[in-house]
């Protein structure tokens, strides 16, 4: 799964300690989501929407599961 | 005490405490009565005893420092860390059945049925111990 929440951080000229903390997450976890290397839970993306003030859909994008290719 | 994440590392302090006077009454005991495995309680005691320590050590940091308080939150809480935290116990308990079963076939192998009937019981309680909180936990959720 593909995400925007790199983009998105920097447009608000925000560091990921500071994003994490926002979001109550570690900054390694911030990190991880925005490398595509961990897809957080739905809760944690809702939170992630809210905080930058858009849907889910437009930070998160679904490229279909890689079994299903 | 307002601190979740305090509050959980006090207790867990207390329950080792509590587990290390065991472990140190049954050594003494077992050494009273001649018993050849003092030995491995003081060792159990040794090392509960070591992970209060570091368990106060951390609590008292954790009043003095709020930055580092607030860090022990967030890895408390965090979704991914609780994830990984998951997933190495599961892998432990893999690693811990895998051994029990090797270390069980070569005492029998050995002619020391007591050992592996003593590894092949932990086997037991493990996996039993496993498929009812499985079932506990599936129809919670």
């Amino acid at each position: 799964m593909k995400n925007r929440l790199e983009e998105l951080r920097k447009s608000r000229s925000l560091r990921q300690d500071e994003l994490g903390e926002a979001l109550g997450v570690s900054r390694q976890t911030v990190i991880s989501i925005e490398k595509g290397k961990y897809n957080p839970s739905i809760t944690l993306a809702f939170k992630i929407a809210r905080f930058f003030g858009t849907s889910i859909e437009e930070i998160f994008i679904y490229e279909g599961d890689e079994d299903e290719m | 005490m307002k601190c979740k994440s305090m509050k959980y590392n006090v207790i867990s302090t207390l329950f080792v405490m509590l587990l290390f006077s065991g472990a140190l009454f049954a050594g003494f005991y077992f050494q009273k009565n001649g018993g050849a495995s003092s030995s491995y309680f003081f060792g159990g005691a040794t090392g509960l005893l070591l992970v209060a320590i570091a368990n106060s050590i951390r609590i008292l940091r954790m009043k003095k420092n709020p930055k580092y308080r607030k860090e022990q939150e967030t890895a408390q809480k965090d979704e991914r860390l609780v994830s990984l935290r998951n997933r190495s116990t599961a892998v432990a308990f893999f690693v811990l059945v895998i051994s029990c079963a090797v270390l069980s076939i070569i005492s029998a192998i050995k002619g020391d049925m007591d050992k592996a009937s003593d590894f092949s019981l932990v086997i037991c309680i493990g996996t039993a111990v496993h498929f009812i909180s499985y079932l506990i936990l599936s129809h919670k959720e």
